[in-house]
């Protein structure tokens, strides 16, 4: 018997489907942005007892974190392996179609990691421009 | 009928001409350890239409054996005698791995170059481990076509005809042809394994374990189509194998192997019917059959010598019911008990008028004996195990909104196991016995249900006591339970859980740590529960429980590594570390599958004489139904998660009720000659418990189905202890033509 | 291939390049001193006046302190524009220096990854089709013996040997940069060639041994794997079997060693080039960290780690191509 698609989920299970799956991806992408936040947020004390010069070290701090979280998205594989891991230990046969979809939505995050950086490099730049 | 053909059409060209002839032949193999013996003056006969099994257990040499037919002698290999395979040396002193890489580059030249034009064309093979059998980097296509292209002088368009046509009589679709050998399912690989090995129509096909490693299903389906092959166009088959059921369904003539020693050979009827020599009869009776009565299996004493230094005598003698003094001094001679049948046996003539080994009747001692319906140890009720792909962040992210991800490994699985009785799970793997076990007894959080563990009065820790206010101890009827669903880690009463149930794992070389002696290893359980801190007494427990898993005695084991030790061992001090804390419920999972067959006889035994001696209630998870069948009272029948039938072993295995239950005892190879499979009526392979279908989990597979099966979920059938899942009773079904599978 | 697959690789070699010009950055700056006085010192004009050292300041782009954000962005830019600022000593733009010497390097480079390959990759190969005669043993010891040597010791050894004191192979002098354009003229072809013969050989012989280990060990263990004796049965002629069969195989987890192979001899040859002399790369980046020369250091460094990563893509694209198994 040659093993037919899967049929589809109906279509309430779909929509929950796809809000688990931008869920995830908001997930993920809020571990950089808490990141940035405290990397904001945690020197202030330091740099007013007069340790060091906030708007001179941040920048670079900031751009050199923002160029690792490029760094991360890019070569993180977001746990496709262990995923793909699990699905042949529970005997899915993997298409094609799946392989694509697990590389769009790296791609995805790679993307949106590599704006976050750039979000990182921008405040870099205003803090900076202060 | 397909036997019958065999023997008409073997009848037919008998005693034509030799088409192999295997004379005092050896292979040694040079190795660190010094020269191994790994086939011995071995001599050997195969006339033109007869198919001959080669059984044996693993390193008694049978691919040595095959690759010596084809020339295939390793490079640390030495060869004494020869072997002609149509009239051609293909095998000699001046023939094998050592003497080719001593030859001069023009003569080996010249050797190989004739070598290999036999290979393919006269004889070819299907090799154990047909999974691995493709190169990984070419398509199924371009190494099919390499056949051709060695051997015939065929154009492009002529090839691509014949690959074509080549898989098309194999059963598969020819798409297959251009994947590449990892996008296939077992199953389909070695059909294009077989494929290839008929591709050029050989006189001779060898087929070393074809079926090792495949569902049973799958396999009873190789088998048929090898026996088709037999019947339709080869004229001779070697059909090698561990498995004495496999052999009996094709072969006309077996030779029996023993650590490089032809024991005995002789007809299919010789071998099985009238054996004359003491391995073979104790393998035949060693082997669990579900044809015929449930017998005692008395099994095979031992471990198979070391083949560098096997025993001086007769090299079965250790392990040999029926030796002698003069065994263990004198090699026995190869001779002919009758016309035909020969055997290694000083004593042959006495072992083949002996009958059997005296058959032992189904005594209650042995097999099930006073479990009472009434007194169960462990209730389950609609227990289920689900897995949620999406419940990581990764599966959410990469899972299809389309597409499910909820694995229903275990679904609403109801039952109860009685006190001191040994429960059969059977499925294909795939259908949640792991699973099952697992969840059963707490080792994996379940997803729903309730189990419940019988336990002593005021043997649990008050509920009040428990932090979270569950009550976990109930009662039923008379009996105290405990709440096994609802504990949780860390609370008292888990402790006195883990204590009455415990677990055997399928593969005893990774279930224990190398790093642990045999003592340390048994102890652990004791220091973990803190049973006792008395030395003395830990010391005496670990020694008892060695002796009770027939570890004896227990000085010489006890500061051995497992490294040390042989895979039957191995297991036992597995079973013994399991037992050491006197578990209520006992947990076997695949306990004997990695086992050499010699040993699993003995190992089953054992878990019957645990049962009853101390009572321990085991739950043995096994894809072998014949194995399940000889140790357990009742037998559960697991399908994609769902329990589909569940009755008494003999119930089960004789008058099974449910469709797919039928179709698994029909796959079971039988060990008696000429043994018809019957018509396996099952459709497609198991798939995965996901996209399961509305109403029956069989229907996708079930040759019965009716439209009603496809949306209702069918009630349960029973008459009495024995019930089965399905919309028909027996006659209903009966009734029903079924679809071609 | 997968087209974010492709996607996804393109990126990642992209932002590697980032990554490092930013490592970059942050190695030059944590180095000790003020590379402007440093400059001003060394190149001897005279006593640096305060407004002089902010003029340097601004051409070595340090205005405001090492650390300046401003710089970084500059850096940034100049960077990925090839314009790397001037040599401290010639004036001579730094983009110019990399861009006579680069060819150099490519050239020596690229012979030496392409006959390592040639000679090592078959080497490897014989290796085990000779497996248990003494041919077997010669390639074995002899190659582990060159592996186990770095680089730059056997390029000292031919140096004493055959230009200190046998000088047979010429290393300075009469040789410009304006020779590599002009090897069609048999004569200057000779020349560089010669020229070329020790650096080459230093680089060929250790990276030819890593090859022949690699593969040796990887055909091993394909020539027992299932497949090869369901070809041997098949009749297939064991050097099919070696060549098609094994060696394609065996040639994965080669494919993806060659990645880290070329990255050692990319650093080999720096001290190979310098040796010999040989105007690239090497040579350039030995100077000018001599003469803490931080501009040159830096283009230089940049260049040569982009022409690794761009190999490492190619690579991996490779690596794909070889093994239809490749997945996630
Ligand atoms: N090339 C080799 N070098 C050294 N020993 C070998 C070699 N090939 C096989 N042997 C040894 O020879 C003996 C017979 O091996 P063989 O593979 O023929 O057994 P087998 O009956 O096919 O076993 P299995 O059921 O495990 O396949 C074993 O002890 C094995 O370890
Ligand atoms: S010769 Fe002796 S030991 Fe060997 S099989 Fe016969 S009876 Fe047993
Ligand atoms: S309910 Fe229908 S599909 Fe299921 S087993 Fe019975 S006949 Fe087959
Ligand atoms: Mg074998």
């Amino acid at each position: 018997m040659e093993v037919s698609e899967e049929p589809a989920e109906d279509e309430m299970a779909q929509a929950r489907n796809l809000r688990l799956s931008r869920e995830a991806i908001f997930t993920y992408a809020a571990y950089p942005l808490l990141l940035l936040g405290a990397l904001l947020v945690l020197p202030l004390p330091f740099s007013y007892l007069g340790i060091f010069h906030y708007s001179t070290v941040m920048p670079d701090v900031l751009v050199i974190s923002g160029i690792s979280v490029m760094f991360f998205g890019a070569f993180y594989d977001f746990g496709a392996k262990g995923y793909v891991m699990e699905l042949i230990d529970n005997h899915f046969r993997i298409t094609e179609i799946d392989m694509n979809h697990i590389y769009k939505q790296q791609v995805k995050l790679m993307g949106i990691y590599i704006g976050l950086g750039l979000l990182y490099v921008v405040c870099g730049v205003i803090i900076f421009a202060f | 009928m397909a036997a019958e053909l065999i023997q008409k059409k073997s009848s037919a060209q008998k005693g034509t001409e030799t088409i192999l002839e295997v004379k005092d032949f050896s292979v040694k193999f040079k190795t660190f350890r010094g020269e191994l013996n790994a086939l011995d003056r071995i001599n050997l006969e195969l006339k033109n239409g007869e198919i001959l099994g080669i059984i044996g257990e693993s390193g008694s040499g049978k691919s040595t054996l095959a690759l010596s037919l084809m020339g295939m002698i390793p490079e640390n290999g030495k060869v004494e005698g020869r072997v002609r395979l149509f009239g051609k040396t293909v095998a000699a002193t001046d023939i094998s791995g050592e003497a080719l890489l001593k030859m001069k580059r023009k003569k080996a030249k010249i050797l190989s170059e004739k070598l290999r034009n036999i290979r393919w064309k006269d004889v070819s093979m299907v090799f154990q481990g047909s999974m691995n059998a493709f190169n990984p980097v070419y398509t199924i296509y371009k190494q099919i076509a390499e056949v051709y292209r060695i051997h015939t002088d065929y154009d492009e368009e002529r090839i691509r005809k014949k690959v074509t046509e080549t898989v098309k009589r194999a059963g598969l679709n020819p798409v297959i042809l251009n994947s590449f050998p990892h996008e296939l399912s077992g199953g389909m690989k070695q059909r294009a394994v077989i494929a290839m090995a008929l591709a050029l129509n050989p006189s001779l096909v060898i087929a070393d374990e074809p079926t090792t490693g495949l569902d049973v299903v799958t396999q009873a389906r190789i088998i048929t189509e090898l026996k088709n092959i037999v019947i339709k166009r080869v004229n001779s088959m070697m059909i090698i194998s561990h498995d004495i059921g496999v052999v009996a369904q094709l072969a006309t003539r077996v030779v029996v192997l023993y650590s490089g020693w032809i024991m005995e050979s002789g007809s299919i009827e010789d071998i099985y019917l009238r054996p004359s020599n003491p391995y073979t009869k104790a393998s035949l009776e060693s082997y669990p059959s579900i044809a015929s009565e449930k017998i005692f299996m008395k099994g095979i004493p031992g471990t198979p010598p070391d083949p560098i230094n096997p025993p001086p005598g007769c090299r079965f003698a250790p392990r040999c019911f029926f030796a002698r003094e003069i065994c263990s001094r004198e090699e026995p001679p190869f001779a002919q008990v009758e016309p035909g049948h020969f055997s290694k046996c000083h004593f042959a003539a006495e072992v083949i008028s002996s009958g059997g080994r005296g058959k032992v009747e189904v005594k209650d001692e042995q097999f099930g004996s006073g479990v009472s319906a009434d007194d169960k140890v462990l209730i389950v009720e609609n227990l289920s195990k689900f897995y949620d792909l999406r419940t990581s962040l990764a599966g959410r992210l990469f899972s299809r909104a389309s597409q499910r991800r909820i694995v229903r490994a275990v679904d609403h699985v109801s039952l109860d196991i009685r006190t001191s009785e040994i429960l059969g799970i059977v499925g294909e793997s795939g259908s949640g016995k792991t699973t099952f076990g697992r969840t059963a007894i707490a080792l994996i959080p379940s997803s729903g249900g309730d189990v419940k563990l019988k336990v002593g009065t005021n043997e649990l820790s008050k509920s009040v006591s428990e932090s979270d206010g569950h009550a976990i101890g109930i009662t039923v009827g008379n009996e105290e339970y405990m709440d096994v669903t609802a504990l949780r880690r860390g609370q008292r009463n888990y402790k006195l859980l883990r204590k009455k149930t415990q677990i055997i794992f399928q593969d005893p070389y990774d279930s224990l740590d190398p790093k642990m002696t045999v003592f340390d290893v048994i102890r652990e359980p004791i220091i973990a529960h803190r049973t006792t801190r008395d030395p003395e007494q830990v010391l005496m427990m670990v020694r008892d429980t060695l002796a009770s898993v027939k570890l004896t005695p227990p000085e010489n084991f006890l500061y051995r590594y497992p490294h040390e030790l042989s895979g039957g061992e191995r297991q036992r001090v597995a079973a013994a570390r399991a037992l050491v804390l006197r578990p209520e419920v006992l947990v076997a999972d695949e306990p004997i599958s990695m086992l050499d067959v010699s040993l699993r006889a003995g190992f089953m035994n054992l878990l019957l004489e645990l049962r009853n001696r101390f009572g321990v209630t085991i739950i043995y998870i096994t894809h072998d139904i014949a194995s399940a069948r000889y140790v357990s009272d009742r037998i559960v029948v697991l399908y994609l998660g769902i329990a589909v039938e569940m009755g008494s072993s003999e119930d089960i295995v004789r008058y099974p009720h449910h469709p797919y239950t039928r179709a698994l005892i029909d796959a079971v190879p039988n060990p008696t000659p000429n043994w018809n499979p019957r018509e396996l009526k099952i459709v497609g392979d198991i798939g995965n418990a996901v996209n399961v279908p509305k109403g029956c989990r069989f229907y996708e597979r079930c040759v019965y189905a009716q439209d009603m099966c496809r949306v209702t979920p069918p009630p349960v059938q029973t008459d009495g202890a024995h019930w089965y899942l399905c919309h028909f009773t027996q006659e209903q079904l009966a009734g029903i033509t079924p679809r071609s599978g | 291939m997968n087209i974010y697959l492709i996607i996804r690789k393109v990126v990642q070699s992209a932002i590697l390049i980032v990554s490092m010009a930013a490592v970059l950055f942050v190695i030059f700056r944590l180095m000790p001193g003020n590379p402007a006085e440093l400059f001003l010192h060394d190149a001897r004009t005279h006593f640096a006046t305060k407004q002089e050292l902010q003029i340097i300041e601004a051409r070595l782009g340090l205005t405001g302190g090492k650390w300046n954000f401003e710089n970084f962005l500059i850096y940034m830019k100049d960077m990925f524009t090839f314009n790397f600022g001037y040599d401290y000593y010639s004036q001579e733009s730094v983009a110019t220096l990399i861009g006579n010497s680069m060819p150099y390097s490519l050239l020596l480079l690229g012979t030496a990854l392409a006959l390592s390959f040639v000679v090592g990759l078959p080497l490897g190969i014989l290796a085990t089709w000779y497996h248990g005669k003494k041919k077997e043993a010669v390639i074995n010891t002899s190659n582990l013996i060159l592996n186990s040597i770095p680089y730059f010791i056997l390029a000292i050894v031919f140096y004493l040997y055959f230009v200190a004191f046998y000088p047979i192979f010429p290393v300075r002098g009469s040789f410009s940069t304006f020779d590599l354009y002009h090897m069609y003229d048999p004569s200057i072809l000779v020349t560089v060639l010669w020229k070329m013969t020790l650096p080459l050989l230093s680089l060929v012989l250790v990276e030819e041994a890593a090859h022949v280990l690699t593969m040796r060990a990887a055909m091993v263990s394909v020539m027992g794997e299932d497949f090869i004796t369901t070809a041997r049965a098949k009749g297939v002629a064991e050097r099919t079997i070696f060549f098609r069969h094994a060696a394609r195989n065996a040639m994965i987890p080669v494919s993806t060693r060659m990645a880290l192979e070329f990255a050692f001899l990319t650093s080999g040859a720096i001290f190979v080039e310098a040796i010999f002399s040989w105007p690239g790369i090497g040579t350039l980046i030995y100077q000018s960290a001599l003469n803490e020369d931080y501009p040159v250091s830096e283009g230089a460094l940049f260049t040569i780690s982009l022409v690794v990563i761009i190999a490492y893509s190619i690579i991996d694209f490779v690596h794909a191509w070889l093994d239809p198994r490749i997945s996630a």
